[in-house]
């Protein structure tokens, strides 16, 4: 609880106000005793009307060390489980609300009450010190309500801090499944491909071992004939036919080509699955240390179809160390860059010849650095500062949701507490530039 | 000796079909390039039968080598070998090529393919065929709302309410559509009274096919009946043909086609009973009188049958090979080689049993079909047996005869 306590002043005043049941006389004068009957009516009378007022009011006494309650009325005692008798004498702290617009204070009556929105003025003595609070709070029912207003709308605001945090889960997991949607189709293109001509080249394979083998039991009949006493030149002859028929000299020049295209084949087929493997690291919200320039290759290879008739890739990594991390999400980053890149270079109509991504990876200090340029269309000045918005995007409807910045943004900043910074110039290309600290998000504890 | 150009970005691809397809080197002239750029260059030099184009590839991809090839020529035939298989159902929709595989597409599939496609091609190439056409003065063109529908559905994210517009901008088109929609041939669960919603309950692909049969057939209704032939007998039996070929190719991928083929796989007879109608009655009479099918009597008198005049047509107007090759040979499919249950094995069956089931069966039609049989069926890997086809052609005639009495 923050706040200041009111110290209590231990100067002796004059009391202004007391309970008719318990204050001490006002005059010590005998010789006016029926002055003293008329105060006393007065101040019962002056305490009935208090106690018919609708507004709580309390007089706290702040001569002593402690402070106590001198007097309530009614309607502040209900505030309270208490009767205003019951309540006399107890001691007293005032604490400042922390809605200070308001100006109001807390009362706490010892263990038993806690009344907020008390509107205090301080009575002070001649040395301008203070002797006494006279406080008082709006009516029970009006407060209730304005606290009961006040908890609807802490729930309001929690439910709808509640669907933000859905929101945004949900915009994070779609652009995911954009992502993955895409890469799909991309990635069994990348697929299809070898597999074909691995498949062409097996069925090849398979028919000339059928023609191999023809010609080799050809030539075991002709050894036979041969043996046999023919002439082997008549054998000879007939074994050229039998080339020619079999096609041994195509088969001489394309069988190795052939086992080495199946093999390579084989090979990117597996690297990609490798790849996709990789790339789709399961989600875990924990971070654990990753190899940045792995992840970057993995993601160029599943993404290749994405940027392979728009640009090169021109890499420059440098050994870095294991950076603690979601590698999962940062390769939704990595994707989300090398794809607005390709998009941008795509724009300007260069192709795979004149279209350049360059990636880098240095590092520095306890943090790394990775950037990512591409010499497509850029973005305009105006356009900068908005392009980590949620929903900002220039490319046409059905293209991409505009989450692909916001989100590496958010992945960056706030879940790796990196950096993400922007160049950009129309007509010569944007740079991204990422840092991650290498440790890692600083953990809770660490904060602290 | 046919002349083939194939052409993709990938040397391993070109390289695997080339040894793949060595076998074929005695019937087939091969030629292998790299770019769109290398097979226009090529295609200036010689005169291809056929041209097989990878889909993406840099400078100038598959769909632009193709739409020229197909102004400059036309009687190359066009095929897609393409890895982005969502591509496909666009790709059929436009008739840049005539055929459409997808990587990876098996050795043997792919050959047979080609070997199909050529066939086609030497059929409409055909001398007999091509002096027949050559004496019609105009043929029938492709249909004006179909054409329109063909257009909007290949681009990209086009809506079911401009899909419906363009069918609806016809009176009397989107009236026989919601007609047909509604018959018993669909047996949908509620009444369609809209054409959006129809476009939505049945899919594009369904509606478009709909609306090309409307239009054949009232294109027909100008030709006027001549030579005795009953018009709407013939629409119904077409209807009926198509909607028995679609029920039979129920969860299969063939049953977007499967409709369309049925519907016409007569259309032949749009340009016969136009243009020939003195040798169609001689046809149908040497038919009657010597007991062979008429498709034969046709082809005896006429030069073609009406399979290979509407498959000519239908080539014409842009429409897959598989179509074309379906309703060529929907009388004799046994004359291609074919060992899985396709198109053409799906149309065959579908005419026969509709016919066969009819009530009113003559026996020159039956000899029609004499080689679709149970052992074809077999033969061709069908997902049902012919008594199960009998029972579904049965099924749908009842349907419609009870729905033809309520009405």
């Amino acid at each position: 609880m923050s706040g200041r306590s009111f110290a209590n002043s231990d100067a002796s005043i004059a009391a202004t106000s007391a309970h008719a049941a318990t204050a001490a006389p006002v005059h010590s004068s005998s010789a006016a005793s029926a002055d003293v009957a008329d105060l006393r009516r007065a101040v019962q009378l002056r305490d009935r009307m208090l106690d018919l007022t609708s507004k709580g009011c309390i007089v706290i006494d702040a001569r002593k060390e402690q402070s106590s309650v001198l007097f309530v009325n009614r309607a502040f005692a209900r505030f309270t489980r208490y009767s205003p008798s019951e309540l006399v004498g107890s001691p007293v702290t005032v604490v400042v609300e922390n809605d200070l617009a308001a100006k109001t204070h807390t009362v706490q009556i010892g263990d038993r009450a806690s009344v907020n929105g008390v509107l205090l003025e301080m009575v002070r003595d001649s040395q301008d010190r203070v002797t006494h609070y006279i406080g008082v709070v709006a009516d029970a029912a009006v407060q209730m309500a304005a606290e009961r207003a006040r908890d609807e709308l802490q729930v309001r605001l929690d439910a709808e801090m509640r669907e933000r945090q859905r929101v945004e889960l949900e915009l994070h997991l779609s652009q995911k499944l954009e992502a993955v949607g895409r890469l799909a189709a991309g990635v069994a293109h990348e697929i299809n491909t070898p597999i074909q001509y691995v498949g062409d080249s097996i069925h090849f394979l398979r028919s000339a071992a059928g023609d191999l083998e023809r010609t080799l039991n050809e030539y075991r009949n002709g050894l036979a004939q041969i043996i046999a006493g023919a002439s082997a030149s008549d054998v000879q002859s007939a074994l050229t036919a039998v080339e020619l028929t079999n096609d041994i000299e195509f088969h001489a020049a394309e069988m190795p080509k052939a086992f080495a295209r199946t093999l390579e084949g084989v090979e990117r087929v597996a690297q990609i699955v490798r790849a996709m493997k990789e790339f789709s690291h399961p989600d875990v919200d924990e971070q654990s240390p990753a190899d940045i320039n792995h992840a970057l290759q993995s993601t160029l290879i599943v993404a290749k179809n994405e940027y392979k008739y728009a640009a090169k890739i021109e890499t420059d990594f440098t050994e870095l160390p294991l950076v603690v991390c979601n590698i999962g999400e940062l390769n939704q980053v990595f994707l989300n860059l090398l794809v607005n890149a390709a998009h941008a270079i795509a724009d300007t109509g260069k192709d795979a010849d004149t279209g350049a991504i360059a990636i880098t990876t240095r590092l520095m200090g306890d943090a790394i650095e990775i950037t990512l340029a591409d010499n497509g269309c850029g973005i305009p000045q105006e356009n900068l500062d908005k392009i980590f918005d949620p929903f900002f995007t220039t490319k046409e409807v059905g293209k991409g949701t505009g989450q692909g910045l916001a989100i590496t943004r958010a992945i960056v900043v706030e879940k790796h507490a990196g950096s993400v910074h922007v160049d950009s110039r129309i007509g010569v290309g944007t740079k991204f530039t990422l840092r991650l600290p290498i440790a890692g998000r600083p953990s809770v504890e660490a904060l602290a | 000796m046919k002349r083939i150009l194939f052409v993709d970005d990938e040397v391993s691809a070109l390289d695997g079909i080339r040894t793949m397809l060595r076998r074929r080197r005695a019937e087939w002239e091969m030629d292998f390039v790299e770019s769109a750029d290398a097979a226009l260059a090529a295609l200036e030099k010689h005169s291809y039968d056929l041209i097989c184009s990878d889909m993406r590839m840099p400078h100038m991809d598959g769909a632009q080598l193709l739409s020229i090839a197909s102004e400059r020529w036309p009687q190359t035939v066009r095929i897609v070998l393409s890895g982005y298989s969502q591509l496909a159902q666009t790709m059929r929709l436009v008739p840049i090529a005539h055929q459409y595989l997808s990587k990876p597409c098996e050795a043997d599939q792919f050959d047979n393919v080609l070997d199909r496609c050529l066939k086609v091609q030497e059929l409409l190439t055909r001398p007999t065929l091509r002096a027949l056409v050559g004496r019609v003065k105009k043929l029938p063109s492709l249909p004006r709302t179909y054409a329109k529908l063909r257009e909007a559905m290949a681009q990209p994210n086009v809506s079911t309410a401009e899909i419906a517009k363009i069918i609806a901008a016809d009176m009397a088109i989107s009236a026989k559509v919601l007609q047909l929609v509604n018959s018993a041939f669909f047996r949908l669960a509620r009444r369609i009274s809209k054409i959006e919603q129809a476009v939505a309950y049945l899919g594009f692909a369904t509606v478009r096919n709909l609306v090309l049969s409307v239009e054949v057939f009232s294109q027909w209704n100008q030709v006027a009946a001549v030579g005795g032939f009953d018009l709407e007998r013939m629409q119904s039996d077409a209807l009926l043909t198509g909607a028995v070929a679609r029920a039979l190719a129920a969860d299969t991928p063939l049953v977007d086609d499967a409709l369309v083929a049925g519907l016409v796989c007569d259309i032949g007879y749009l340009v016969l009973v136009a243009e020939c109608p003195g040798e169609l009655q001689r046809a149908r009479e040497l038919a009657a009188s010597e007991e062979t099918p008429l498709y034969l009597a046709e082809r005896a008198t006429i030069g073609a049958s009406h399979a290979e005049v509407g498959a000519y047509l239908l080539a014409l107007w842009g429409f897959p090979y598989s179509i074309v090759e379906a309703v060529a040979h929907h009388h004799d499919p046994t004359a291609i080689a074919h060992t899985e249950f396709d198109l053409l094995g799906l149309l065959a069956i579908a005419t026969a049993v509709t016919a066969d089931t009819s009530p009113d069966c003559d026996p020159a039609k039956q000899a029609t079909f004499a080689s679709v049989d149970e052992e074809y069926l077999r033969a061709i890997h069908a997902p049902f047996t012919w008594s199960q086809a009998q029972d579904c052609a049965r099924a749908i005639r009842s349907a419609d005869d009870a729905e033809g009495e309520t009405e």
